[in-house]
């Protein structure tokens, strides 16, 4: 019980500390110290938010959509990857400074160059969340497959089981903890990509929408629409912590 | 003479220019419990490594009831130091894993697993994942899944170092009992001189570098309920300690 309220008093701190800062804004705004079309007061964009909602909806929906086609793809191409390198030590040598590589191209500047290869419809959005989500993914699989226990490796050994047996009862479950770290970085990744190459042109999407309201200066929207996404990727990350709790159910009764 | 279940012939390996263990020869007779002591580093793991058929000797081979298995795995159980439970299987489903290997249904396999747990002192516990159960528990678990594995002989590395004294003791007195009841033929690493007396019907010493066997004993455990306290029990003792320190 002691605990429960001390988890409840702990989120209480951040809290109070954005309270702080959203009135310091408001009171920024209500003396007039900053111009109402540079800085919109708090207030402003809760009204934004509230007569944008129905086509903040709307967008929400296509961008959720190419992040969840991206971030899938992702997860099953990093799952035969990350367990062929594991398999073949040859593909995890030419393969990891690979995938390596691919990280540190910057995704804004390709961006423009999928638009061009593959237009503005679903596809550049895709692949440049495949080209985010991918790398973070396969690391953590790879790493997870290496925390498994040797000693239970050399059992599986000694006990005649194959790669494939021991892939699925031993390095698969032991990944997991890896996984979903990954996981948890990857699908906030898959939405700001998402937004970042629906800004280059589309049919809809929230950055569609965020170009349209920068142009149009109506920067009480731009927050709103900032605001929207901020929420979409923390509960995704809540979703994913969740699925983490639900998909080990033996961690609980782990001491530390 | 006894029915030989394991039996190793001129054993030499070496890793790289270091010779591990040179010209090492033992036997295991069936339903008999053998110790093999010596002090850390001498080479028992890789003898035991070996003889499960996880590494291949330089030269000299391994029979299993007269059959030639030389770097062959998975023909002998193996239990080692850590209880090496699955942390996200259920008791049952670890103690299963050599049937279901094998091929048989999961289901069937468990069943079998449920009969056998009481013998095991892990009545429902079937359901508990190993991290419920007390490291006592868990090595009896790893000990049911070994037995599982194979009826014919049992290689034990070390099996109870891992646990407190008052636990060991314990798990001494119990396994003794389980091993003559399943007529289990066991073959286990000590560098504990009082578990080699306590458990075993013969002991082999390790000495040397390279490895080689240089003494074995038949052992004859005092009658009666403290035996490790009688005068018998200690010139035994006595006797192992200077012979391992040669």
């Amino acid at each position: 019980m002691t605990k429960r309220l001390q988890s409840i008093i702990n989120k209480l701190y951040p809290l109070s500390l954005l309270a702080l800062i959203i009135a310091a804004w408001q009171a920024v705004c209500s003396a007039g110290i900053v111009k109402e079309f540079m800085l919109p007061s708090p207030m402003k964009v809760l009204t934004a938010l509230v007569s944008e909602a129905p086509a903040l909806l709307v967008h929400s929906r296509t961008t959720l959509a190419e992040a969840a086609i991206g971030l899938s793809l992702s997860i099953a191409a990093a799952l035969v990857f990350s367990v062929l390198m594991d398999r073949f030590v040859y593909l995890y040598l030419a393969g990891y400074p690979v995938a390596v590589v691919t990280q540190t191209v910057p995704t804004v500047a390709i961006a423009p160059l999928l638009v061009l290869w593959f237009g503005f419809g679903m596809v550049p959005k895709v692949v440049l969340i495949f080209v985010t989500c991918f790398f973070p993914l396969l690391i953590a699989l790879l790493s997870g497959f290496k925390a498994a226990d040797p000693g239970v490796l050399r059992l599986y050994r000694s006990m005649g089981a194959g790669y494939l047996r021991t892939l699925w009862d031993v390095k698969l479950p032991y990944a997991l903890d890896s996984f979903f770290s990954g996981l948890r970085i990857s699908v906030s990744y898959s939405v700001v990509g998402a937004v970042i190459s629906e800004w280059l042109g589309g049919n809809g999407g929230l950055g569609v929408y965020m170009t349209r309201v920068r142009k149009s200066f109506a920067f009480d929207k731009m927050f709103a629409v900032i605001i929207v996404i901020s929420v979409i990727s923390l509960v995704l990350i809540k979703l994913v912590d969740l699925l983490h709790h639900i998909a080990m159910p033996w961690k609980k009764y782990e001491k530390i | 003479m006894m029915n030989t279940v394991l039996e190793a012939k001129n054993l030499y390996k070496s890793y790289g220019e270091k010779k591990v263990i040179a010209d090492i020869s033992v036997r295991l007779g069936r339903g008999e419990i053998v110790a093999l002591l010596g002090v850390s580093g001498i080479g028992k793991t890789t003898l035991f490594n070996i003889l499960s058929g996880l590494e291949r000797p330089d030269s000299g081979s391994v029979y299993l009831s007269g059959e030639d298995v030389t770097g062959k795995s998975g023909l002998v159980g193996y239990m080692q130091q850590s209880d090496l439970l699955l942390p996200f299987k259920s008791i049952a489903d670890n103690a299963a894993l050599p049937l279901v290997l094998r091929g048989e249904k999961r289901k069937v396999a468990r069943e079998r697993v449920i009969s056998m747990l009481k013998d095991f002192g892990l009545e429902g516990c079937e359901k508990l994942y190993p991290a419920q159960l007390s490291g006592g528990m868990r090595q009896r678990a790893a000990l049911l899944r070994s037995c599982l594995f194979s009826s014919e002989a049992l290689l034990m590395d070390e099996p109870f170092s891992a646990l407190d004294a008052i636990t060991r003791s314990d798990m001494q007195r119990w396994f003794k009992a389980v091993a003559r009841k399943q007529g289990l033929s066991v073959f286990f690493i000590t560098h504990d001189i009082n578990e080699a007396l306590l458990l075993s019907d013969r002991i082999y010493i390790l000495g040397g570098a390279p490895g080689r066997i240089s003494h074995e004993l038949n052992n004859i455990l005092p009658e009666g309920e403290m035996p490790e306290l009688t005068e018998e029990f200690l010139n035994n003792k006595i006797r192992i300690t200077k012979l391992i320190s040669q």
